[in-house]
Order: structure tokens, then sequence, then C-alpha cells
């Protein structure tokens, strides 16, 4: 287990001069308003508020730890050449998807993007399944199909999404027009950046769901930065909250990395759905640590900025106030932290073990019916597929452990797998058992 | 027996599963208090109301996308485009969420939405209601593309289509709307198989595929040649993706002649994965190169002389048929 998260230093705010990563050249500055300022001024509220019960806020707490450790050993694991494609880190906005979904049915629909590791882990998805993912193992929920961060789960309502920014923000709306239709008192709730408000489908759905006020909770995670475009960039306002205006639907700007924040907004806006008074636009102002990718050193970005943004690193500042109330002491966090570090370790255990999908994958599960994909993909021999396999999983789950089900659907047709090994990522210049630090302000100071 | 035009047909197909299956509903522009705008959804509002038949805004990627979002939760529904000219600002959620997802979920997410497309030309819409857009969705893997071209398969096709549990095309002619009628049995459940064509007119000659408005004056066209004493094989693809090899091949094995009838523009078109098909499998049994008669790669004109010419003619087709009997 890779060092734990970054550890709070303070609210110091002293860090101004302009400090380019990696030379002076690479930030042009001009056509930036200010640089993008963390909320001080809400960090009162949360001293003062007692909201959340004490059982669901250690529960909140734990997932919040669980997704920064997952995510820091993770981008490690891609460090170290142990899984092919990139990865998507969310660290440091934790907050804006744990506590939502958290907070959650297990029927309600989840319409993620790519960042949305904190959204898989809040709803309750087991780890083995996010780290699966990643490493496109036959134990994979999409058995390898898709690229890492694109987590998913039928069982936990979790759709796997399609890349390309702003789509489930229509499937989401299509959900809730389904619960609508049925009368069901279900919620749907998606999530992307700042960045994909410019797009049309978000326009298409959030008009459309508040026309209908359907039961839509939309999360824009304001991480400032839509990959290398800054915020004054992408829009003419400075609120993401104030888009919510144009559909007449409530409008919520929230300091994504303050937990009790992020709780009381996503509270109010899950009950608004739920009890059918329409959607819901929450702006939460966060930011992402390390860059877009894993290849995205992120140089575009001033160092100061980060810094400050560091500081204001939502687990300490949620774990103080859960010491301030009594609920947390060095031992429970000890022993939270062993438990997730322990989980974590199990759960890349289980998918450095498990194989790799044949090639021959490609072929399963283009129709549901397979006279039609055969005829689609002749003259190749199609392989047998289950059409169904959830129900199937299902019905394993609940008598055998998860290795034997994916043994199971793993059939033999395809028994000579490829031992499972390492990716191929594995560089000179990057030893098998390197273990990057996580990022922390001290460190970006230069005091260590 | 009732004569039903094709237009009723679509209609009865949406009111008979609307009625068997309550998850079945509909949406798109102008379809519920207006009936749509070629009447299609006509009675579907004042018998299901407003929650199974949705007026929906201007907004074509969510109408699709939307519809999507609810088949993933368990509804069957039947979004509208209503010009397959429009269909272009839902082709991403067609082509990346709608296509792939049951592909990328490794069959663990379904997405069982019929999407209603009118197309093609002959009716004066000029070149943004006239278009033949269904080469972008043949080339999307993952699809079932139809596009019928009788009275009988609107409704059969519509049928299957909705109950399919995935993602289908429904490409209906509005040339065909209300210049095709057959009898239609009423108390018959009409199913047409997904991923069959229909050899409609038996020949041995040569062999005519076609679909849509293009099957109705390819069969035209054999009655024509027919008067020379040429007898020609007319194929109704029904389904566009995935393509029915079986049926093409057993007519090319018994013709040796081949032609495609589109109206779409020439490259890429749905004539070239059948010439190419051809090409590479029945080559040696070919005894004369394979024909496509299309539009032409220019946009879709207005003016009706302009439709005229860019339009394949009855006569042209004749024509074609009758140079491949005598080659």
């Amino acid at each position: 287990m890779a060092s734990v998260c970054t550890t709070h230093s303070g609210s110091r705010l002293t860090a101004t001069a302009a400090d380019p990563i990696g030379g002076a050249s690479i930030v042009d500055d001009s056509r930036r308003t200010a640089l993008a300022e963390p909320p001080e001024a809400r960090e009162r509220a949360m001293a003062a508020s007692d909201e959340i019960p004490a059982h669901e806020a250690l529960r909140i707490y734990e997932l919040l730890v669980t997704t920064r450790e997952l995510d820091e050993r993770l981008r490690q694991l891609y460090r170290q050449g142990r899984y092919e494609g990139t990865y998507y880190s969310a660290v440091g906005q934790e907050a804006t998807t744990v506590v939502p979904a958290s907070m959650l049915r297990k029927e309600d629909f989840i319409g993620p993007h790519h960042r949305e590791i904190g959204a898989a882990v809040g709803k309750g998805l087991p780890l083995v399944d996010v780290v699966a993912q990643v490493y496109a193992r036959v134990n994979s929920p999409d058995m390898g199909k898709v690229h890492p961060c694109h987590y998913s789960s039928r069982e936990y309502n979790m759709i796997t999404a399609a890349s390309n920014v702003g789509m489930q923000s229509v499937t989401a709306c299509g959900a809730a027009l389904a619960f609508t239709i049925r009368e069901q008192d279900l919620v749907a709730v998606t999530w992307f950046g700042e960045g994909g408000t410019a797009k049309g489908d978000v326009h298409e759905a959030l008009n459309f769901a508040a026309v209908w006020r359907l039961p839509l909770v939309v999360v824009v995670e304001n991480n400032y930065w839509a990959e290398s475009v800054p915020l004054e960039l992408s829009m003419p306002i400075r609120n993401v909250a104030d888009r919510a205006r144009a559909y007449n639907i409530p409008g919520i700007e929230v300091d994504g990395n303050d937990v009790l924040a992020m709780y009381r907004a996503a509270k109010e806006a899950i009950e608004r759905a739920r009890s059918g008074d329409g959607p819901t636009l929450i702006a939460a102002n966060t930011y992402r640590w390390y860059g877009h990718s894993a290849i995205d050193p992120a140089d575009y970005r001033r160092r100061d900025e980060l810094i400050r943004w560091l500081e204001r690193d939502p687990i300490p500042r949620f774990e103080s106030h859960l010491r301030s109330r009594g609920l947390l002491d060095d031992a429970a966090v000890q022993e939270i932290r062993r438990r997730v570090a322990a989980e974590i370790d199990r759960a890349v255990q289980e998918c450095e073990a498990a194989p790799r999908p044949q090639g021959v994958e490609t072929l399963r599960h283009l129709y549901t019916d397979r006279r039609l994909a055969q005829m689609a993909l002749y003259p190749t021999p199609v392989p047998d597929y289950d059409p169904e396999p959830w129900g199937r999983w299902e019905q394993a789950k609940a008598i055998k452990p998860r290795r034997t089900v994916w043994s199971r659907i793993h059939d033999q047709t395809f028994a000579r797998v490829a031992p499972a090994t390492g990716g191929g990522r594995t560089g000179p210049d990057v030893p098998p058992d390197a273990k990057p630090e996580p990022m922390t302000a001290a460190t970006l100071r230069g005091e260590k | 027996m009732a004569i039903t035009t094709y237009l009723e047909a679509i209609n009865q197909a949406l009111h008979e599963e609307m009625e068997r299956d309550p998850n079945v509903f509909v949406m798109g522009q102008d379809i519920g208090i207006y009936g749509g705008v070629f009447k299609v959804t006509k009675g579907l509002l004042e018998k299901f109301g407003d929650l199974r038949v949705i007026d929906t805004p201007i907004s074509e990627s969510m109408i699709a996308g939307a519809a999507a979002g609810a088949a993933t939760q368990g509804m069957r529904p039947v979004p509208e485009i209503q010009f397959s000219d429009f269909i272009h600002p839902a082709f991403d959620q067609i082509h990346n969420q709608i296509s792939t997802l049951y592909w990328r979920s490794a069959g663990h997410w379904r997405c069982p939405v019929t999407i209603r497309c009118p197309w093609g030309g002959e009716v004066g819409g000029g070149p943004f209601h006239s278009q033949s857009v269904e080469s972008f969705f043949v080339h999307t893997p993952g699809l079932v593309v139809v596009a019928p071209s009788t009275a009988r398969d609107a409704k059969g096709l519509l049928k299957s289509a909705i109950r399919s549990d995935d993602p289908v095309i429904y490409f209906e002619h509005k040339k065909l709307y209300r210049s095709v009628r057959e009898d239609l049995p009423e108390n018959e459940e009409i199913l047409t198989p997904l991923g069959k064509a229909r050899v409609a007119r038996q020949g041995r000659h040569v062999t005519v595929i076609s679909y849509g408005l293009m099957f109705q004056k390819a069969m035209r066209a054999a009655e024509d040649a027919a008067q020379h004493g040429i007898e020609a094989e007319v194929i109704d693809m029904r389904t566009l993706l995935p393509i029915d090899r079986e049926t093409i091949f057993a007519s090319v094995r018994k013709t040796g002649k081949c032609m495609i009838v589109q109206e779409a523009p020439r490259t890429l078109g749905f004539g070239d994965a059948v010439a190419a098909i051809l090409a590479e499998e029945l080559f040696w049994e070919l005894d004369a190169p394979v024909r496509r008669i299309t539009g032409y790669d220019t946009p879709y004109p207005f003016a009706p002389t302009m439709e005229s010419f860019y339009s394949p003619s009855v006569d042209t087709i004749t024509a074609v048929i009758q140079d491949l009997a005598e080659m």
C-alpha cells in the first residue's frame, strides 16, 4: 500500500509568486481575468454544521478515503505499466461525486462520465468491478471493451459512459423520463465538467428535463479547466450555476471541496427530484490535482493556483469536522485506512490474477439476437454468448464468490487464456515498482 | 380484409404495440396534439395519453438519446425524427451511445429503442427534406436498419422492431405513405422478421435489389422488361443491416446478374456493400458486372425538373435490366 492521502498543511494562502510549471513560456494568462479561487468564505458554515447523521458521516468519510486511495493506487499502477490505455484521475474532486452518489438508492440511475470513480465507489460498486474495468480483464463488467475509467454496473444502475462529453446528460434525462412515465419515485443523477455545459446535448437535456420537471440531478464538477481550456474561454459567465436560470430550475453554487455543503446541496436536489418537483443543477466548484489523463502534465496551469486548491483538500477538511464532533480519533482513522488499504489490495490482487479477454471477445454481444450478429459478422464465426449475462451473474452471486462467476462466464470456448502479466507501459524510465508520491502543497512549494 | 395504406399500416402498428405493452411509448416533434406532420401518430394521444405520447422540443439528440435512456430502464421507446434530414444532431447519441451499449457492456445493458425516421425524395422537399441517409447507419455496428417498401412490411417490420431487444432505425419512405396500399387482414398479427429480405418477383435473367420507393419502381420496371421477354427477379431488402446474404446469393446464383437500385448518392451507398460482397463471394458465378443505379453524388435538388433528373426513373431501371439481360 502506498502512502496515504495528502496531509492537510494548514490554511496558509501565501503562495503568490507566478511560478509556471516547467518554464515561464507555458502559461499565457493574458485572457484570464482571475485565477480559480477556492471559496474561502464558506469555511465557517462547515465548522458550524452538524447536520449529517453520525453513521452516514462516517460512511461518507470512508467512501471518500476509499476513492482517494484507490485513485492514487490506480495512478501508480498505470505508471508501473500494470495496465494499458490511460487513466483519468479525479483526485481532489472526490466530494462532488462520492457525496451525491452515496445518498442514492440502489435503483436510482447514475450517468457518469469518465472522471467519476467517486460515483462508482459512492454508489457502492464492489471495488473489484472498478479495478477490473481499468485493468480490462475478464472480470470487468465490460469485459475489456472500453478503455479505463468507464465504470458501470447494471446491478447498481450505473450506465457505462460513452466518452463524448455530455452524452450521459441525455441518457440520464431519459432514465428520469422512464421513472416519470412509470410514476416511480426514483431519480437520475449525471455528472460532467464545466466544459461539458458548452455542449448542445447538455442544453437539450436540461431544457427537456425542466419542461417536464423530470427527477434529474445534474452535478457540474467545475474544476475550472476543460482539459487545457480555462473556464473563461469556455463560457461568458463565472458562476456555472447561472446556467440554470435559462431553464427556470434551481441552480446551486456550492464549494465542491466542502463535504457538508455538497451534502446539503445534494440532499435538497435529490429530495426535490424524488418528490416530483423537477431537476436541479448543482455547480460544484472543485479542482483536479493531476492532468486530464495520465499523459497530461497539466503544465497549462499555474502552480500557485494548484497549491491553493491542494490546501483545500476536501478529505482533511471533513476529517477535522468529524474529529470536532468526536466521531473520529487517530485510532479510528488508522483503522479505516487499514481497512480501505486491505480492500484495495484484495481488489488489485484479484484483477492482476484475472485473465485478459481473448481477442475473439470482440465478436460477442453485437446484437442480443445472435442470428443477426452472425449475419453481420459473416464469414467470421460468432462465438456463443449469453444474451443476458446479468441475470446469471445475479443468480450466481447469491451462492458463489465472484471469482467463480467470471470463470463461468468465461466458458470453455475461451479456456486457453493468456497468463496474467503486467501491461506494456513499463519503460526504462519507469521501474516496475515505481511509486510516485501523491501530490501535496508542501512538496510543490519545495518544503520537502 | 381492409385496404390499408403504408401510412395507416405504421399507425396501426403503433396502436397495436402500445396496446400490447405498456412500456411502449412514442416521443418526437409534433407527434401528439398535431398527430405528426404526416399524421402517422394520429389518434395515439387521445388513446394513450400524454405520458406515452410525448410532444418534445426541437431537440433531435435528446429525442433519440433520452429515448435510449428510458430504454435502459426497461421501456420500449419509439422516438420519431421528423425527417431523416434532421437526424444528424442525433447521430452522436445513435452512433456512440445507442448502437454500442449492448456490445460495450458485454451484454449487461440493452437499448431496445426503435427510431422512426421518414426518409426519401420525390416529394418536392428539396435538399433538407428528401435525403436518403441510410448508409451512415448501415456503417454503424450494432444497429438494425430497416426500410419497408410495402404496407405489409411497414406494419410487420415496425412491430418486430419494437419487440426486438436491439436498437433499430426504421426508415419509412415519405413518398410511399399514401401511394402504396394493400389488403391487410384486420385480425392478423403481422410480424416481418428482421434480417430477412423477400423475393418479391421471381425471375431468371437479372436480379434487381432494392428498397423503399426504388423497390416500387423496380417492380414496375420488371413488368416493363417482361414485355420484352426478360424476367427480372426483384428482391425487397427490407432490412439493410445486417445484410441478408442468403437471399441475395440464392438469387444471383440463379441469374448470374445483379443490379442495385437506390436513391441515395452513389459512393459508399448500400449498393456498394452489396456489390463488394458479390465481388468477393460470388465472383465466379457472375455473368456480367454488377450495376448500380443511384442518385448522383450531389445534394438532393428541389426544382421538379432537377428532382426528376436526380431520382432514378422506371425507364432507367428498365433499360439497365435490358442491358444486363443482353450481356
